[in-house]
């Protein structure tokens, strides 16, 4: 009796347990929700002015606010108070859209500025930056290009410059004529001051790819040839190439030790490679393309591809890619009239553009996905596309019956901004890089 | 052994039983010590247990094991996929284990028919009429007559006439442009993914729970059935009701670039409202994180989340 007792009290036991053993179990297993967002906004941001607001400081903040909100992913809601006496006083001054607060203040010529989280009330990110020989609005880019990356996980180019040829209408011998001069602006158009005025046409312009050594290139017409002339952020130029016919286009590679042009003096627009010859310290210039056709426009992709326009193949322009070191060309573009390559190291892609009906359009090329994606589909010709450094924006003329303006396009949010006024006939703009020095005109 | 033990229940008629009597009490000892330290735990670690709520997939079909209690991971592995723009919108769908048995052996019916009506397409030719006696489904025979044949000939051959028309005039397509078409088409896409769009009702993306409905099985997709255990049928339902407020509360910053999830812990108090909501994995964009956290700390959570800690990702 009783070893029955004990045997049935056994099986109860394992019963309970292994119940137990499969409950302990399964409430060790994890599933999660998973939910996509179907709606957007913008950001919002208060800056905050602590302490006496003089004009510098006054020019900063708007310009702050103007380059967070040229993007249209933010909305800036400015203040100011005499003294912040603790943090938690921020809730009170900003409505409660505001997450994100920047506290900046200024004494002498020393801007000190932080980054608060108002959720969790803590600070993100602060800094004191000396102000120098820097204007007030270049300082707002500068700390607008520190804040971005913080905020948007994405590089930024608030600091950089646009440069491009402003035609203009002058008296020579008696008689109006068409000149262009190159003008030099903020990423936005503003601020845009004349850079080169030579009596001639200016065009072309690109700037060197060298953090520390901002230059200039630009092509003008003389009385015989298109000659290349280099200009530093002074106003100083100098000719570097003058060959007969045309000398335009220089490219520059990432390590800035390379530079591929456009030389017609052989008949037809080729390529040209030059650098210094380590053994001899003596430039060398390399003839890369030997067709029949003419060759434009080249741009880097890398230390060893270039990407080039020729029609040497088609009778119509195409994109075509060359390797420097086995000379092998490959096809990029498939058909179509395409023109005005500019590659992006940023996006590893590809911005040019192609006759689509009677307009040019742009496109862009992805080198690693290998596909063409349309991105303009309004009227208007684009051309000369050219990237921001930070890979979200490209500038490119737009022409449009007898108007020729600049205009940029955000690619995060697909809108178009004119830079240029409609009545200033403007063409072939260039995005500067983000360049260490800000010597000569990169400072104002 | 065990000498300690009263006579009254140690009384063994031989040494054997005795043997077998220490040990079935030994075994007896211990189990009831491990059930006593086993419910001891349950009852601390309570508190602190982590509820969790399933995987819900939008658009996908959750197939119901009626006598299962929890279906694993590694036998959902197979039918899962990712998250598909299309299936975003897309109701989900409740339905019984047979009556998904049922729809994949029509399917499998239905692709039979299919293949073979192919190869019969592929393969047919005007094949005249036999005049031998042909036996019909009932059995009995009976003779085709030669004008019947004559007309059946006269079918085939105007049908082959009419081919023939159609393969000498080939209908003139205008040329177009496929690539810029799918350009076109992404572009749009792109757009329309990128603008703002109005949250659609709730309805859309709520699980079917009132009734196991046998019928909604038209757009079965293989590779979007999940299987869930009856335990796991109450985590779908709350899983999908956090999931609709979620949505309709939720907004990501403009010009963010697509891709980005987060993953976020919350505490929900006695309430329903977050008492701590933290980041377990950020996804690299302040912004972003800082909306999915704004957004979880507003949100009314549903009454069987009540004092649960449950493990939430936003984005894709």
């Amino acid at each position: 009796m009783i070893n029955k007792v004990i045997v049935s009290h056994l099986l109860l036991c394992f019963i309970f347990a292994d119940v137990q053993a499969d409950e302990a179990g399964n409430n060790v297993q994890e599933m999660q929700i998973q939910v996509q967002a179907q709606k957007n906004h913008k950001v919002h941001v208060g800056v905050l002015l602590v302490g006496h607001q003089d004009h510098d400081i006054a020019v900063f903040a708007q310009r702050l606010k103007k380059d967070f909100e040229w993007s249209g992913q933010v909305v800036v809601t400015e203040s100011h108070v005499s003294e912040l006496k603790s943090e938690k006083d921020l809730k009170s001054i900003f409505n409660s859209e505001v997450s994100i607060v920047l506290i900046v203040s200024k004494t002498d010529r020393l801007f000190c500025w932080r980054l608060y989280d108002l959720l969790s009330m803590h600070m993100i990110v602060g800094k004191k930056q000396e102000q120098g020989n820097l204007s007030a609005i270049m300082m707002a880019h500068v700390v607008a290009d520190d804040i971005w990356p913080q905020l948007f996980g994405q590089q930024s180019s608030f600091r950089s410059k646009i440069a491009y040829s402003k035609q203009i209408w002058k008296k020579k011998h008696g008689r109006e004529r068409p000149f262009k001069q190159i003008w030099i602006a903020d990423f936005d158009g503003t601020s845009a001051k004349l850079f080169i005025n030579a009596p001639t046409v200016s065009f072309a312009s690109r700037w060197s790819k060298d953090s520390h050594c901002p230059l200039l290139f630009y092509s003008e017409n003389t009385i015989s040839n298109v000659q290349l002339v280099m200009s530093n952020m002074f106003g100083n130029t100098k000719v570097v190439c003058s060959f007969d016919g045309l000398n335009m286009q220089p490219t520059f590679s990432k390590d800035a030790k390379r530079v591929v042009f456009c030389l017609s003096k052989d008949g037809t627009s080729q390529l040209y490679l030059s650098y210094i010859d380590v053994v001899t310290k003596k430039r060398k210039f390399d003839r890369l393309t030997f067709n029949s056709g003419d060759n434009l426009a080249p741009c880097f992709i890398d230390d060893h591809h270039v990407v080039f326009v020729s029609d040497y193949k088609t009778g119509k322009p195409q994109l075509f890619m060359l390797d420097l070191k086995t000379k092998y060309v490959t096809q990029v573009t498939d058909g179509g009239y395409c023109a005005c390559p500019c590659y992006s190291f940023v996006r590893n892609q590809l911005v040019y553009s192609k006759m689509m009906g009677a307009v040019m359009q742009l496109f862009i090329y992805d080198f690693a996905t290998q596909q063409h994606t349309q991105l303009t589909f309004d009227k208007g010709s684009k051309e000369e596309g050219s990237w921001s450094a930070c890979g979200n924006y490209i500038v490119f003329g737009l022409n449009e019956g007898m108007h020729s303006r600049i205009a940029q396009l955000h690619l995060p949010t697909k809108k178009i901004r004119y830079i240029t006024d409609l009545h200033e006939h403007c063409t072939y703009p260039d995005c500067s890089p983000i360049y260490q020095d800000f010597i000569g005109i990169l400072g104002k | 052994m065990l000498r300690w033990l009263p006579n009254a229940l140690y009384n063994p008629r031989s040494e054997r039983q005795r043997f077998f009597q220490e040990i079935l009490l030994f075994v007896f000892a211990v189990h009831v010590v491990l059930l006593c330290g086993m419910m001891i735990i349950s009852f601390l670690s309570k508190k602190q247990e982590k509820y969790t709520i399933s995987l819900h997939q939008a658009g996908a079909t959750y197939v119901l094991m009626p006598f299962q209690k929890h279906v694993t991971t590694e036998k959902n592995k197979k039918s899962k996929s990712l998250v598909h723009e299309k299936m975003a919108h897309k109701k989900s769908q409740l339905i019984n284990y047979d009556a998904y048995q049922q729809k994949v052996s029509k399917k499998q019916k239905n692709k039979k028919t299919a293949l073979s009506k192919a190869v019969e397409k592929s393969t047919t030719q005007a094949v005249p009429l036999p005049l031998t006696p042909q036996k019909t489904s009932l059995g009995s025979t009976r003779l085709i007559d030669k004008k019947s044949v004559a007309s059946l000939k006269k079918k085939v051959s105007a049908k082959n006439k009419n081919k023939i028309k159609m393969v000498e005039q080939p209908t003139v397509v205008p040329q177009i442009d496929t690539q810029s078409l799918q350009v076109e088409k992404e572009e749009k896409n792109a757009m329309a993914h990128q603008s703002e769009i109005v949250v659609e009702p709730s309805a859309k993306n709520e699980l079917q729970t009132d009734d196991v409905k046998s019928d909604q099985t038209e757009n079965l997709i293989q590779d979007d059935v999940i299987f869930i255990g009856y335990e796991q049928l109450d985590e779908c339902v709350v899983g999908s009701k956090i999931q609709q407020v979620i949505q309709q509360n939720w907004t990501v910053p403009v010009g963010i670039q697509s891709g980005l999830s987060c993953h976020m812990k919350v505490a929900v108090s006695a309430q329903g409202f977050a008492q701590t909501v933290t980041i377990e994995k950020g996804s690299g964009v302040f912004v972003y994180d800082n909306s999915a956290r704004s957004t979880l700390l507003n949100i009314e959570y549903p009454r069987e989340v009540y004092n649960k800690t449950i493990s939430i990702v936003l984005g894709n």
